[in-house]
Order: structure tokens, then sequence, then C-alpha cells
């Protein structure tokens, strides 16, 4: 059973969400990396209906390399050997939801899960389809476009009161913040267990060596408050001090969680990058994405013996996931919370000759919980080998309007670059309301 | 100086010998294991020019190298006014320039800003030229020489600097990757770098860089200039474009799904009239280890193994590894429009030229002959592309506002002053140092800082402008002596190698742990006993997997400190970062400024290393309250304090 509506039988009525083009900003910065002008109003104000921003935060599980949707979310019962699908469906707490039996934890949170398996991407390799599915733009160079995390930094900001950065990526640098600027890119944290980058002291330096050095440099810097640059400088060293010393910073002490809570996760990279996500948004952070990786630094990117490598990463993942999902609804989060598990694209359904599956971009799956999605339904379909796409293709700015929506940002919001021109937020992506609330 | 010299013929062998003579300049610059040697072989090339000199001029060259103009000389005070260029430097293009804004300062009645002094100088043009601010002892030389026309005499050092090439590699690098945030699948980064470096350890032309990167087949493994059209996925499209971005300085883009609604010239055929010149340029993988690819990129001209004078050595490159794949001319393919009702296929057409219908009757390769269009003389896109991208990239200025803005819509500054460097670029066979040269002996370059936005159009004060990651690193390591300790550890490895080779060639067979296991009749006596040559040996390897570490290192810190961040993980990396903290602790510096005897002293020698000038007079008292326990302390307070100051991350 898929998420149809009433409003779906009756047929898909076309989203006209145009925005007009209104008055650009003219005021063009000669300084390099020209600032992006104020937004214009758009006509699409969002609207109550599909969900409208029910969820406040957003956790990405961001899957890299490319994970195999039959091995996950959507399970075939083909025994072709061609195909070498190794798991089966099994029936979810949802009766409308079967995933493959490899995820045994996650389907205990069936009625949870909106799943999407008529993905399509049009980029064939890791770093386009990554920039594709992080920005909803393809890389041509002609747009620098901003990737989601910056996109909801821009937008929303972090929690009011939260004194944390908006967006923290944990385990990746990140993707480019494009024409909202360095301002909104990610605050990153290498090692769910270490603090963020360079936020502590380093080693051999005593917190009043630190004092009395901020000392020296504000006497040198208060000197010349007119250099060009200090400005930016003193905002952004102020700002780190206040970090440094924030005690909100705790929201990053995994230490702080008890035995039991932190053993659930799994005690892996990942599973403890799902925690911290977690206690990041409770503690107000509103985009936190979480790499996975493996003990083999290719990931998801299984060109070779498939299941060797994948199996231990599906098995963290339905664990780090499952987990996550059921504390935040334990906590009272989860309505607030969109948690997704995505990578840039999926796997071939045959297997190679080195027991490997390339890049597949012809219907692959997303998992979506929490934050206004439906919960407990599946959307679009492959066929029964998985090999063709059945019905409802879903293009990545489909998936990307979708997020802004059941977030409350207005995808069709429009910027105007150092062109001139005027760039829609997400590019022509339409919401699927089917899925959300 | 120009007293000195009363005829304008002295004046030019004087100046020609002054050209000549930082050639001798790269012995200053460290490195391991044959740097050294292959630093001054290609710097030796530009000794033909002398041999069509008369013999005296050899003479003086010597004289001049030996005697040296500049000796010892008094302190001068901290900040010398500078009264202007050298009358004599009318003569160069670089006073061309001059000439031309001080006509057009003057006629709108602009004020342009103050020259700079010696030491802002220095600093500004070492930033520029070698992506790295100079050292104590260079700058106390610089503002030592008395001679008028040191700036000039800087600049060609500069240039001619090894690090000049390790620099404008990566500036090089990221001009190409910067067209697009993705990257294609198989390009290798560090052979692109090497290529670059190798190009601007050459000087080599423009056009020629146009026509390796664009017309020339190549194995991305060892050839880096074929990662050009490997990086835009070798699709016809995206290389055209991308060509059009680097050297032609106009961007297409949008033109490859729409006719571009603000350019009335560039339309949907356009795009696909140059993305044709690429139609017959493919990916080629290797099949089997027995292919005819291996018999056509023989695997025998692998990239030097040694050829960075960076802290760390090639090891502190960063950058992706790719594949084993070629970029090849074929001989067939076409492009037609995507999408399009019809099948027509659209042949090469130059930007605004006529179509080449007959272009595959012709001997050369479609992209060859794309080449040969766009570095033609007749062809002003490409000198004044590279005359603004120059330009852009030195100063924070462009004639349009980036390396791509070509284009009717916006307007061009200064089209005549343009026009005439870009015709003077072509006289000159497209040669970069001698643009960078003219740029910055320009007095416009030396300007002090200014800001408001008539700035930007009549450029009579400079921006400031952030270091760039590359820039501050190396900058850092410089300033705190990590710079020298990683190169004494290279000595001391290269020294180690040399005692290693001259015991083979002596004959004397190292001492090898195998042979303990073999025959021990034929094995010869080692030269020295076991345990001595082997405590050597795992101390060289020691030492060499140390060197290859810090490299390592170097390297990833390089990529994340020119990563875009925001200014909070900015400040964060610059007060708690690795790079700073690190080299506080083990570079040379702090222990060096710890043994002088005074606090002043102390205060002083700081500012000469890293912000290249001498403290003003209220600055002196910086440590005058010092509340650290120790003198190591409270230098490394100092050092800490002047690499967070505005002044010392930016120029």
């Amino acid at each position: 059973m898929t998420c149809q509506s009433d409003y779906h039988r009756l047929g898909r009525a076309p989203l006209t969400m145009m925005t007009r083009r209104g008055m650009f900003n003219v005021s063009l910065s000669t300084a390099v990396g020209a600032m992006m002008g104020p937004t214009l109003s758009s006509a699409f104000a969002g609207g109550a209906t599909g969900g409208y921003g029910a969820g406040k935060s957003v956790i990405l599980l961001w899957l890299e390399g490319g994970p195999f949707q039959t091995d996950t979310f959507d399970p075939k019962k083909s025994s072709d050997d061609k195909l070498g699908y190794r798991y089966r469906p099994v029936s979810t707490s949802s009766p409308d939801l079967e995933i493959a039996e490899s995820l045994p934890l996650l389907a205990a949170q069936g009625t949870e899960l909106t799943v999407i398996r008529s993905m399509v991407s049009l980029e064939f390799d890791h770093s386009p389809a990554q920039y594709y599915m992080q920005t909803g733009w393809r890389g041509t160079g002609a747009i620098q476009a901003p990737a989601i995390g910056s996109i909801v930094s821009h937008e929303l900001g972090a929690q009011p009161g939260a004194d944390l950065p908006a967006f923290v990526s944990i385990g990746t640098g990140g993707f480019p913040a494009g024409y909202f600027g360095t301002a909104h890119q990610p605050t990153v944290v290498w090692d769910p267990e270490q603090p963020p980058e360079n936020l502590g002291l380093p080693l051999g330096v005593a917190p009043e060596t630190f004092a009395r050095r901020l000392r020296y440099l504000k006497a040198l810097e208060d000197g010349d408050p007119t250099r060009a640059f200090a400005d930016r400088f003193r905002t952004g060293r102020e700002e780190a001090v206040r970090f440094m010393k924030s005690r909100h910073r705790s929201a990053f002490e995994l230490a702080r969680e008890p035995v039991q809570i932190r053993d659930s996760y799994g005690r892996t990279k990942f599973g403890d990058g799902c925690l911290l996500a977690r206690r990041l948004v409770e503690a107000g952070v509103r985009f936190v994405q979480v790499r996975q990786t493996g003990d083999d630094p290719i990931g998801y990117d299984t060109h070779e013996n498939h299941y060797k490598v994948h199996d231990p990463l599906i098995q963290v993942l339905d664990r780090g996931m499952s987990r996550l999902i059921s504390d935040l609804k334990l906590r009272g989060m989860l309505d607030s919370t969109v948690v997704i598990a995505a990578g840039e694209f999926g796997r071939t359904p045959t297997i190679n000759s080195n027991q490997g599956r390339d890049h597949w971009t012809k219907g692959f799956s997303i998992a979506v919980a929490g934050g206004g999605f439906r919960g407990g339904c599946s959307w679009g379909s492959m066929n029964d080998t998985g090999q063709e796409l059945d019905s409802d293709p879903v293009s990545v700015p489909d998936f990307l309007a979708t997020l802004c929506q059941a977030i409350g940002v207005d995808h069709t919001k429009e910027y105007v670059d150092d062109f001139k021109r005027p760039i829609k937020l997400v590019d022509e992506g339409h919401v699927i309301s089917d899925i959300l609330t | 100086m120009s007293d000195f010299i009363g005829t304008p013929q002295l004046e030019f062998m004087f100046r020609l010998i002054r050209r000549l003579y930082p050639a001798y300049d790269v012995v200053e610059e460290p490195g391991i294991d044959g740097h050294l040697k292959r630093a001054t072989r290609t710097d030796m090339k530009r000794f033909p020019k002398i041999v069509c000199i008369p013999g005296i001029l050899i003479l003086l060259v010597t004289s001049c190298a030996l005697a040296g103009p500049r000796g010892k000389a008094k302190i001068p005070p901290a900040r010398r006014p500078y009264d202007g260029l050298p009358a004599g430097l009318t003569d160069h293009a670089a006073g061309r320039v001059d000439a031309y804004f001080d006509a057009l300062w003057q006629r709108t009645s602009v004020t342009p800003a103050p020259v700079i002094d010696d030491a802002t100088f220095l600093r500004r043009a070492s930033l520029v030229l070698n992506g790295i601010t100079p050292d104590a002892d260079e700058v106390s030389s610089f503002l030592a020489d008395d001679s008028d026309d040191k700036r000039e005499f800087k600049v060609e050092q500069l240039l001619t600097r090894s690090r000049y090439a390790d620099y404008w590699a990566f500036r090089f690098r990221e001009w190409i990757t910067q067209i697009r945030d993705v990257k294609g699948q198989s390009t290798n980064l560090v052979t692109l770098y090497y290529y670059g470096r190798q190009a601007m350890a050459e000087n080599r032309s423009w056009a020629q860089i146009a026509r390796d990167l664009l017309a020339t087949d190549g194995d991305v493994s060892q050839h880096g200039w074929a990662n050009f059209a490997l990086y835009f996925d070798t699709e016809p499209n995206e290389v055209a474009e991308a060509a059009s971005r680097m050297f032609l300085g106009t961007n297409l883009a949008c033109a490859q799904c729409h006719d571009d609604p603000y350019v009335d010239e560039w339309t949907h055929e356009t795009y696909w009239g140059m993305a044709a010149f690429f139609a017959r340029s493919k990916i080629r993988m290797p099949s089997s280890t027995k292919d005819e690819y291996y018999d056509r990129f023989a695997l025998e001209s692998r990239p030097p193994s040694s050829v960075s004078t960076l802290p760390g050595g090639d090891a502190s490159v960063d950058g992706d590894w790719g594949d084993v794949r070629a970029y090849v001319e074929s001989e067939e393919g076409e492009v037609r429009i995507p999408g399009s009702m019809s099948e027509e296929v659209i042949m090469p057409t130059p930007l605004a030229g006529e179509t080449m219908n007959d272009i595959d009757t012709r001997e050369e390769t479609r992209r060859v002959q794309f080449v040969a269009w766009i570095v033609d003389a007749d062809n002003h896109l490409f000198a004044r592309a590279a005359v603004n991208r120059v330009w852009l990239a030195l100063t924070g200025f462009g004639f349009v506002d980036s390396y791509d803005g070509f284009s009717p819509r916006f307007r061009t500054r200064h089209e005549e002053l343009l026009d005439e460097l870009a015709r003077e670029f072509i006289d000159h066979n497209h040669d970069l140092k001698w643009l960078m040269r003219t740029i910055v002996l320009s007095r416009v370059f030396q300007l002090e800082h200014g800001s408001g936005p008539e700035i930007g159009e009549t450029w009579h004060a400079m921006p400031p402008r952030l270091l760039n990651g590359d820039q501050w690193l190396d900058s850092v390591v410089r300033a705190t002596g990590e710079e020298e300790r990683v190169y004494s550890l290279a000595n001391e490895i290269s020294q180690l190698l040399e005692q290693e080779h001259d015991d083979r060639v002596d004959g004397v067979v190292p001492w090898d742990p195998r042979s303990e296991q073999t025959d021990k009749s034929k094995v010869p006596r080692p030269s020295e006993p076991p345990d001595v040559r082997n405590a050597e040996q795992k101390r060289l390897e020691k030492l060499r997997q140390d060197y290859a570490g810090i490299g390592e290192r170097v390297a990833q810190l390089r990529a994340r400190a020119r990563t875009p961040m925001s200014p909070t993980s900015e400040a964060l990396m610059s007060m708690n970062g690795e790079v700073v903290a690190a080299s506080i602790q083990r570079g040379a510096t702090v222990g060096r400024i710890a043994e002088l005897s005074t606090t002043l002293e102390q205060v002083e020698a700081g500012y000469l290393a890293v912000l290249g000038r001498h403290p003003e007079k209220e600055e002196l008292q910086l440590l005058s309250d010092s509340a650290a326990t120790d003198t190591m302390e409270s230098v490394a307070d100092l050092l800490w304090t002047l690499l967070q100051t505005t002044e010392f991350r930016t120029y």
C-alpha cells in the first residue's frame, strides 16, 4: 500500500508555484564573492496544507557512496541468480509497509517510516550526484547553489535561544553553502566523541594562557578598529570564544549520556553520531547531518564484494537509525524532527562479475521519519524484480521541495545571484503532498 | 642609483644585469634530495640569454653577484616613507599603466592613496607572487637596502624562486577546479598540480598552456594536463564551456539549456557549436595490462617524485589521485542539441564566428583547430581574458568582476588599458611573468588600502584582502620557524641518503639484514658492524617516515584551510587549530626569540617574523606587563597574538 490520499485519486493537480520576478537587489558588491540580495516576496505563501512546517529540525543520515535499495527499504522476492538478492521482505509494525529483513530494528519502527522507492537522479558519478542530492541543482558551474543544510541554516537559523550553531555536520566537512556564503557552512564534528573541530584549547595551552593571549589581542586590535575585515575577525572571534565557553557546549558531550543509552545506539561512530544528532536537536540545532562510513573508506560504494562491505553498514544503520527514531519519539520530539536516510543514488539490481553492484539512478529509495511525514507507508514503486521503475517517479528536487514543505521553508523562494539572475531555492521541485500529514 | 648611471645605454645594461642576477637567488631555497639542484638547473636556463650579450656583461654579472650591491647597512626607521617608483621605470609597461591612471585620476579629480612603504610592499609582493610572507632576515635586508630600484629587483627575485611555481600551481589548479563544484570522477588533482608547477617554473606561455590543456592527449596519472578535460568528464559541452571560462573569460553556461535571456548573441546554438569542437575527444581506459593503452602511454614518465619545495615535499600537496584514464582524440563523434526535435548535427562554430563545415577535411583535429582559433592574435578575447585573470588574481580588482565575467551585459572597466596590455601580452608571447611583473611594479598595485564603492571603479586604493588558505598556512609555518625545522629534517634525510649513496658508489656494500640468511661467503663484509649500520638505517627510515607524515598532515590541513568555513569556524581554526598551535610549539622561532635579552628586542623580533615590519613605539609595550611564567611562554603568547591580528590575516 502506498501513501495515496483522496487528493491523489482525484489526479495530481499541477502545482503552479511560479513566483513573481519582482525587483532585484541592484547593490552589486564589487568584493570577491558578492553577497546575495534579499529575498523576493513569494506568491507562494507555503500554505497550511500538506504538513507545512510541522518539522522544526532535520537530521540527515548521509549514506555516502549509495546504499542498495533492495537490501534496505525496497526488498524484492525475486530469486534470480543474476540479481543475487539476499534479503526477503518482512512486514513491519505498519500493515502498509514492508522493508528488507536485513533491517529488523527499523521494521519495528515501520509506522514511523515513509519510504520513497522511486527516486530518480540525473547524475551518475559520486561527486555530481552528491552535489545534486544536497543542493537540488546539477553542478554545471552555472549556479553556486547552497546545500540543504545551508538552506535550512539560512532560512530558519538555530532554534530561538539555542546559542548553538544552526547547522552541524558530523563526520564530513559538508557541501558548498553556495550563494548563502560562508556563514552558513556547518560547524564540523569529525569524531562524535570529540568536541567540534578546534573548539577545545590545544594541548599545552591552559585556560589562563588563552585568557592572557586574548587580552593582548584585544589591546592590539582595539587600537585599530578602522582596518578592513577587523569587524569580521572580531565578530568571528567573539562568537568563537562564546561558543568555547557556552554552557550549551555540553550538547556536544556524548559522555553525559547514560551508559545504557550510549550502548543502545550501538557504540559505533555512526551510532554515536545519531545520538549526538539527537542531543544537538534537543539543544536547538536546526540541521544535523551524520555521515556514515564503515571500516572501509569506500562506504556504500560496493563495486566489489557487495555483501561483505554492505552488510556491516546496514546493520549499523539499522541500529542507529531505529534507536534515533524511538529515542526521539520517547522524548516527544519525533513530530518536530525529520529524520532522513539518503545517499546520492542506489545500486544496480544486477550483481557484477566482481560480486559488486554499481551506481544506479533509475529508482532508488530514501526513508524518512517524523516531522510532518505521514509514516507507515511507501511512495512510488519499482517492478517485481526491482529493475524497472513502476510508478510515481520522484526527482531529487521533488524530494527536497517536499522536505522544505515539511519544515516550513518555501522552496520556490527566489534569490538573486551576483549575475542578477533570480534563482529558486530548489529548482523545479514539486511537493509530494501525499506523503505529508 | 639612477644618478650614478649617466647614460641610457648604461642604465639598460645595468638593469639587464639586475634581471639576471636573481638567478642566483634560488640557493637560498632549501630543499631535499635534489630539489636544489633541479631548481638551480631550471633557473640556469636563463643564462643562454647572457651568451648574446658582450663578455663584459658577464664580468659585471659576476662582480655584481659577488660584491653584492647591498651590503650591511644601518637599520632604517620602522616605516621609511617611500617616495615613489624610480624614474627609469616609465620605460616599462608598468610605467604606461601608471600614466593611464595618472591621467584618469587627474581627469576625475580623484586623489590616489599613498604608495605603501617598503615593508608593506615586500609583504604584499611576497604574498601575491610566492604565497607566503617574507621571513625576518629578508625583511631586514630589504629595509636596509637603499637602492632606488630595490622593488623591481625584489619582484624579479620573487618571480625566480621555486616558491613562485609551488604557489602558482595551487592557484592554477584552483582556476580549473573553481569552474564547477563537482569534479570528474577520474581526475587526478595531484598530477594536475605537478603539471601546473612545471608550467609555472618554466614560465610556459599561456597559449602553450591552453594547447596543453585542450589539445594534447595524455594519461591523467602521468600527464597532468589531461586532467582538464577529465575534470569536466570529457563531455564535449562541459569541456567547451570550461575552455571558454578559462581562456576566453566568457561564461556560456546559461546557454546550455536555453538561449541566454541576458545576452542576445549567446544562443543554444552558440553553446552547442562550441561543444562540437570537442565532440571527438574521448576518455580511454586500459582494459588489460597488455593493452595498446600502455604502449601509447608508457608509464615511464611518472610525475617527478620530489618537485615541491614546500615543507613536507610533494606529500604536502593535497588532492585525490584519480584512475588510469587517458584523454584522446578519436575519429568520430558529433554533437546534437539534446532534446531537440531535429536530429541535425551541430558543426563546430567559434564564438561570434563562422560555422566550420569543412573542419574535418583539414589535417589537424577539431580541438587543435579550436586552440589555434582561441590563441590567434586576432581573437582579442584570449589575451584580454588572461590580462583580466592575472590582474584580478593579483589585485582583487578586475576589468570585469570575475575571471569569466566578460559579457555584453557588463561594462568592462578601463577598456583602453586592457586593450593595450592585451596587445603587449601578445607581443610578449603570452608571458605570465611579464604580466605579473607589470602589475606588481605599477603604482596601482602599490597603493595603501582603501574602501568605498568608487575604488572598485577608479582603483585609486587597494582593496584589503583575506589571506587564502595556502598563504595563511605557509605564512604561519614560516613565521613560527616550523618551516625551518621541517627543512632541516629534510636536509638531514638528504645527507643520510647521500652518505648511503656514496657508500654504494665506493663499492662498499651497505649492511643488508637479508644477507644474514644467505650464503655468507659470497657477501662482502659490510662497511660497519651490523648494529651501527642497522641503527643508522633505522634512523633514516624513521626520519623519512616522520617527514612523509608531516607532508600528509600538511596536505590535510592545507585542504581544510582552503575550504570555505564560517567566520566562527575560521576564528576557532586560527586560535586553537593545529597549524598555529603545533607550529608555535615545534617551530624554531620561539626559542630563538626567547634568547634575546630584553622584552623590547623580543617584541621587535616577533613583529619582524610575523608581520614583516618593525613595531611602532606603542606596540613595543605589548609584553611589558607579561604575566607569563617564563620567557618561552611569553614569546609564544607574542607569536600567537600577532598571528591572530587582522594585519596578519589580511594584506
